[in-house]
């Protein structure tokens, strides 16, 4: 290579460092430049919420018409990780002003006073929307009832048919529900009777319970100071639902409909998604959307799970007054309708919306409408988590056959008494 | 390899600035925490325990039985996939032509996020799904895959071993092509056997590579977290409860920060012991770092 | 023919076993993607499972078509891009940089060096999401490109890798240079780096991968859309609280995974070029 001290070899033995280091910093400097964001000298509200954006936007363009202070910056959640961004969200001290919260995430919010009591400031839209015991606890509101949902029966048509069953009337009774269950996996050709689920354990309770509260059964005591799982009316009910399982196809949610949808399934529970989702994947399949099914005739109720968006104020959100004055524009009937069209997730909570002509032009969606009435959430207790986590657990031993049905329910009575026990 | 002294601090700077920041902050932010009890939702009430979260973690059926399902995960899947890497890179590397085509091919799964191959493989895992329908078409019984309690971690490591074999094959193809050809040829023209070739020449030579890759599947065994998330749960019946998604449930549902935080380093506690013991097994020769 | 010439006359003869074999790995590792393929072409997002349902149904581009259509998709593809293409050339040459100086010298306190750089790697992410997230608060940087950027260069993987693949690599014409007086910093840069090519591509692709498919962190780092990366925009878009959107995700899925096989397929030709370049045979 030769001598050195020569300038001309030399720089080629000096290293390219400074040039490196100039453009990495140049690189980063342009990079960040990628980020302004405007200043419209209005005040803003941060607002998390999780339907897509182009359903969501023409919504709060006409609230900021309506209210030229402020401007909303919004922002899509996803229900895979909306939970972690939130929780990320709240423990950097920096909330969303106005969330969008599913019922299911909410007791957890509740029990560390994360969430803002509204009670005294929301009580004119009590009798305007209804699910307020989702959101409430104790008798205080610490969210404001937005979009309902629930769960209904579907029914195949056609295997009614081919099992000898008359499609135009879908299983009342849990009764005519085994029978029906049991026909269609006897003569469905491979079909199955009834979308059992399984795999999924978090929503186990949501599935069973049901059955329990139709026949009078219950969680928790009704001082939500000790467990009632082990009653006679929810012990009759989870016997039944087990009895069903010879006739089911245990599987997850979304495959119960994939099968239904494909006819080999002839009975599921399901919420109003499936009802914008069949017209396009199978146009020509029958089907009946009906209530829940009774314990037997004139007795019980036709309970289903309810589930509810609400929205919340956090502790420590920045803009509180403004956050409330977003959320009882968006919890108008007028407002909440769009979504539900768009989405056909919920249902406005909305007392008007049940008026509302969508539902004399869609009949199926009707019958949602009339489950709400029998729909039943659970308690908006602290330790709800716990007490979900137990429930679930059990029911998924008397499901694969671990535990009888006495023993599950027994073991989750002894459980959730000691989880509600006063911490030390 | 020979002992300068003041200057490697120059090249290593740029990076561990970055990692300083971004990396050894988070580090030691989470190793306070696993120190503390902390409910993220409500960080003004953090408080100091001490060792409780890891005495609690030592105490709990829960962690153990996570434990137990990762440890077997990671035993069941490392040799396999390894195994397959190795042949395959070494199928590779026999061949010239198209030698382009079937490395894309075989790299492919690893080009998917973890996201896709899951929620692809749940549909073919389906009771009603792309295997059992095969199945059905020749014939033989539905296959539970993930409603089986027994079959359900089983077929989350068949998945996971068809996303990573051909992204280690391609690392170890790299190394092997470090190889010198004249090697390769002397010892063809030796007469000696492929087998003996490989054993003899070509192993010794890789081998820091090889050793590389059974770290990185281990780390990454003991993490899987995604897999579990979309298709399982960790059920049915906490069969495929693996501690990473234990932990993440601790964190995000039960909103125990510290305690997931004494989790994660228990973890990294138990992975670190057995990274130490991999390299003494198999790094011996090789030139590892220290 | 002399024995010698002999055996060498046979090693020339194609590896059909070899040829075979590869076939069927191959096959298997696409057959997804085929799958992938079928499901985002067709109706309604219909899942194929009878022999059947593969043909028999009417195609579409519709997923396609809503793809486009259906939210800023240009732009999250344009934002995976920059933070991609400004993290990865960025993380190979401190990864190379660091992995060469790791390799070559010893020093005090390298093996805890080395531990805390692996215990990075084994610390799940969720535990090092709040951490992050606060850090990026504070330095006021939520839902910039940095914050997307940043905290990959951080990663000890490529470090970790060149570390040992530098290993592998003789010494020999490092020292010579030294010895002429070469800069440390133009002994790497123009007699290591050219030779690293398969390490570098490696390094390369192990980063592009990584930072392309990233969903957790730009997820909770961002929060206006115009920051969205590919990943993220892709599941919001495919998503609804029940029901996965086959049809749309897997067209997303699909059209987010080409330019990943096409920079593979990319790297691919500069290995073999840097080895060319590399070996000077």
């Amino acid at each position: 290579m030769g001598a050195k001290g020569d300038s001309g070899v030399g720089s080629a033995r000096r290293g390219p460092g400074p040039a490196v280091a100039a453009a990495l910093l140049l690189a980063l400097v342009l990079a960040a430049g990628g980020c302004g964001k405007g200043e419209s000298g209005r005040r803003t509200v941060v607002f998390w919420q999780f339907s897509p954006l182009a359903a969501i936007e023409p919504i709060l363009a006409r609230f900021e018409v309506e209210n030229p202070d402020l401007d909303v910056q919004v922002e899509q959640l996803t229900w895979q990780s909306g939970r972690e961004k939130i929780v990320a969200a709240i423990a950097a001290g920096r909330p969303p002003d106005l969330c969008e919260l599913g019922s299911t995430f909410l007791p957890g919010l509740v029990a560390d006073s994360t969430l803002r009591d509204l009670t005294d400031q929301v009580a004119d839209l009590r009798s305007a929307l209804v699910g307020w015991d989702v959101s409430s606890y104790r008798g205080r509101a610490y969210a404001i009832p937005w979009m309902l949902g629930t769960r209904a029966l579907y029914v195949n048509d056609d295997l009614m048919r081919r099992a000898g069953l008359d499609p135009s009337k879908p299983p009342a009774t849990w009764d005519e529900l085994l029978r029906a269950a049991r026909a269609i996996t006897e003569k469905g050709h491979g079909a199955k009777g009834f979308g059992m689920s399984a795999g999924e354990r978090e929503i186990l309770f949501k599935k069973f319970m049901p059955f329990a509260w139709g026949n009078g059964g219950s969680i928790l005591d009704s001082t939500l100071m000790r467990a009632a799982m082990e009653s006679e009316a929810n012990l009759e009910a989870l016997r039944f639902y087990l009895s069903l399982k010879p006739y089911s196809l245990l599987e997850r949610q979304e495959m119960h409909e994939e099968a239904f949808t494909k006819g080999r399934l002839g009975i599921i529970i399901s919420g109003p998604w499936l009802l914008r989702k069949l017209p396009e994947s199978a146009p020509e399949l029958p089907f009946t959307v009906a209530l829940m099914p009774r314990p037997a005739p004139g007795r019980g109720t036709p309970a289903s799970f309810a589930g509810a968006e609400v929205l919340g104020v956090f502790r420590n959100s920045k803009r509180p007054e403004e956050a409330l004055r977003l959320a009882r524009f968006l919890t108008r009937p007028e407002n909440t309708m769009p979504l539900f069209v768009a989405t056909g997730n919920a249902f406005p909570a909305a007392t008007a919306s049940a008026a509302d002509s969508y539902f004399v032009t869609h009949p199926k969606d009707r019958v949602f409408l009339e489950q709400l009435r029998y729909a039943v959430g659970p308690p908006l207790h602290p330790r709800w988590v716990q007490i979900e986590e137990i429930v679930n657990a059990e029911l998924e031993e008397a499901i694969y056959g671990r535990k009888s049905a006495e023993a599950a329910l027994a073991s989750a009575d002894a459980r959730i008494n000691a989880a509600l026990a006063p911490a030390p | 390899m020979s002992g300068a002294r003041g200057r490697p601090f120059l090249g290593i700077a740029p990076w561990g600035v970055f990692f300083a920041v971004f990396g050894l902050f988070p580090l030691a932010y989470a190793f306070v925490l696993s120190f503390l009890s902390l409910n993220p939702l409500r960080p003004d009430l953090v408080r100091w325990v001490g060792f409780a979260n890891y005495e609690r973690a030592l105490a709990s059926p829960s962690f153990w039985h996570a434990l137990r399902t990762t440890a077997f995960f990671v035993v069941g899947t490392l040799p396999v996939t390894l195994t397959l890497a190795y042949g395959v890179a070494a199928l590779l590397s026999r061949i010239r032509r198209g030698e382009t085509f079937f490395r894309a091919a075989i790299f492919f799964p690893a080009t998917l996020s973890m996201v896709v191959i899951a929620l692809v493989f749940k549909s073919l895992y389906a009771e009603e799904g792309l295997l059992n329908g095969w199945l059905a078409a020749v014939g033989l019984p539905r296959v539970h895959w993930l409603q089986d309690p027994s079959l359900a971690l089983p077929s989350i490591m068949l998945m996971d071993v068809w996303a990573s074999v051909g992204y280690y094959a391609i690392l170890i193809l790299a190394a092997r092509k470090t190889l010198p050809r004249e090697q390769l040829e002397a010892a063809r023209l030796e007469g000696l056997s492929p087998l003996t070739v490989e054993r003899r020449i070509v192993l010794p030579h890789v081998r820091p590579v090889l050793l590389f890759v059974v770290l990185l599947n281990t780390i990454r065994s003991f993490q899987i977290f995604i897999e579990v998330f979309v298709l399982t749960r960790g059920g049915p019946l906490e069969s495929t409860l693996t501690l990473v998604y234990h932990l993440y449930e601790r964190a995000f549902y039960h909103f125990e920060m510290g305690y997931a935080s004494a989790l994660a380093y228990l973890l990294l506690i138990l992975v670190g012991l057995v990274l130490l013991a991999q390299r003494r097994l198999i790094g011996r020769g090789a030139e590892a770092a220290p | 023919m002399s024995r010698a010439a002999s055996r060498v006359a046979r090693a020339g003869r194609a590896p059909y076993g070899a040829y075979a074999a590869l076939s069927a790995i191959a096959l298997v590792s696409l057959a997804p993607l085929v799958y992938m393929a079928r499901v985002s072409f067709g109706v309604g997002g219909d899942l194929p499972i009878a022999p059947g349902d593969w043909f028999g149904r009417a195609l579409t581009l519709d997923h396609y078509r809503d793809l486009w259509s259906g939210g800023p998709m240009a732009r999250f593809a344009l934002n995976s891009l920059v933070v991609t293409g400004i993290a990865v050339p960025i993380q190979i040459l401190i990864s190379a940089a660091a992995g060469h100086a790791l390799a070559r010298t010893r020093f005090v306190g390298k093996g805890v060096f080395l531990a805390i750089a692996t215990a990075f790697l084994i610390l799940p992410r969720q535990v090092t999401l709040i951490p992050l997230y606060l850090l990026l608060a504070w330095l006021g940087l939520l839902d910039t490109y940095p914050a997307l950027i940043l905290p990959h260069l951080a990663d000890p993987f490529g470090v970790l890798f060149m570390a040992h693949y530098y290993q592998t690599m003789s010494p020999e014409l490092e020292e010579a240079a030294r010895t002429d007086g070469f800069a440390p910093s133009a002994i790497f840069w123009r007699i290591v780096l050219p030779l690293s090519g398969p390490g570098l591509a490696v390094v390369g692709v192990n980063g592009f991968l990584t930072t392309w498919n990233a969903f957790l962190h730009p997820l909770v780092l961002t929060t206006s859309e115009s920051m969205r990366t590919l990943p993220v925009g892709l599941a919001l878009f495919a998503q609804s609280e029940f029901r996965v959107d086959w049809g749309a995700l897997l067209a997303g899925s699909t059209v987010a995974t080409l330019p990943v096989l096409l920079a593979f397929a990319f790297f691919q030709r500069q290995i073999v070029e840097g080895i060319l370049q590399g070996s000077g045979r």
